[in-house]
């Protein structure tokens, strides 16, 4: 694993969080891993959730079953971050 | 007036009238508009309307319709099934036809593009997707407010449902003969020339890649000024090179 691969993945999942919920670039960089997702962020309800599942699938070339789609997953920008390095790094 | 600012119009389908708006003059190269389909269709609206403004201020004919069921169109979507979207584009183009004396140039936005198996003389598409991915996120839809109620569900077990009998997703009630239409719709192939062009960051090819948000994944409706300005030029320059 390639350590800018890993900082790829990122900024793509920055970028889509960005683009599908409107949220500013500067809210969005400072988000860490412990900042709260679904719950937290008003923009994010559960048809944001249906957009933002499938922006990442096309940005990130990957396919999100609907078994792997859980509370965890949206928990927190970690855990979402952590999801999509699982999916594209290993 | 401003000759931006859209024209009612309209075409028949099965003899009813159904919306369509008009931009722009009735010379120069004319442009049939084909909208992204359900929720994206709303959630575009501005960005298209923008667009077609600057198209039209920028001399390109555009026509608009709204598909039966969709839009200010009269008709309930829960009778429409995906042959009546075929049917309805058909009838939308033969009018611009009739109205100009030229068959029109399509424009198709996301879904929209699925419908746009017309003869013209040459489609531009903007992120075109398979219908199996414009059912995928109506489901996806569904399975995030089923979930939200405490209701545990299935993509597999929605489609089934949606195959047997009229379904309500992501609050559209379909007939089993537009989902399972759709879901089995591919993109057109054409004999004539197609240019397709997607957002930067989309890994899928395309002919050009332009700058900008995909709004059509938006759950609350957000606008582009500066990807409108892109996608007008984008059209306009494709647009005169086939008039000309």
């Amino acid at each position: 694993m390639e350590r800018s691969d890993a900082a790829d993945v990122e900024r793509t999942v920055r970028a889509v969080l960005r683009d599908v919920l409107g949220l500013s670039e500067e809210r969005v960089e400072a988000f860490t891993e412990a900042t709260p997702l679904f719950g937290s962020l008003p923009e994010l309800d559960s048809m944001a959730v249906a957009g933002l599942l499938t922006e990442l699938e096309d940005r990130l070339g990957i396919v999100i079953e609907d078994d792997e789609v859980d509370g965890e997953l949206l928990e927190s920008f970690g855990s979402l971050l952590e999801f999509a390095w699982n999916k594209t790094l290993i | 007036m401003n000759p931006a600012e859209p024209r009612f119009a309209s075409y028949a389908w099965r003899d009813t009238p159904q919306p369509m708006l008009a931009y722009g003059p009735a010379d120069g190269p004319q442009l049939l508009v084909l909208q992204p389909l359900f929720a994206e269709m709303n959630r575009c609206r501005r960005l298209i309307g923008r667009t077609l403004r600057l198209l039209a201020a920028d001399g390109v004919g555009c026509w608009m319709p709204d598909l039966p069921g969709c839009g200010e169109s009269p008709a309930a979507l829960a009778s429409i099934d995906f042959r009546d979207w075929q049917d309805a584009v058909a009838a939308a183009a033969e009018s611009v036809a009739r109205g100009c004396g030229r068959r029109p140039l399509v424009a198709a936005f996301r879904g929209g593009a699925l419908l746009d198996g017309i003869e013209a003389a040459a489609h531009w598409r903007l992120s075109p997707l398979a219908g199996r991915m414009v059912l995928r996120d109506l489901v996806r839809a569904r399975l995030a407010s089923d979930r939200e109620e405490g209701t545990a569900s299935t993509s597999a077990a929605i489609e089934a449902q949606a195959a047997e009998g009229e379904i309500l997703l992501a609050g559209y009630r379909l007939a089993p003969g537009l989902s399972g239409a759709i879901a089995k719709a591919g993109l057109p192939s054409y004999a004539e020339a197609l240019r397709t062009v997607r957002l930067e960051g989309d890994a899928a090819p395309a002919d050009a890649y332009l700058p900008g948000p995909p709004l059509w994944r938006r759950a609350e409706p957000g606008d582009s000024p500066a990807l409108a300005a892109a996608i007008a030029a984008d059209i306009s320059g494709w647009a005169r090179a086939w008039a000309a």
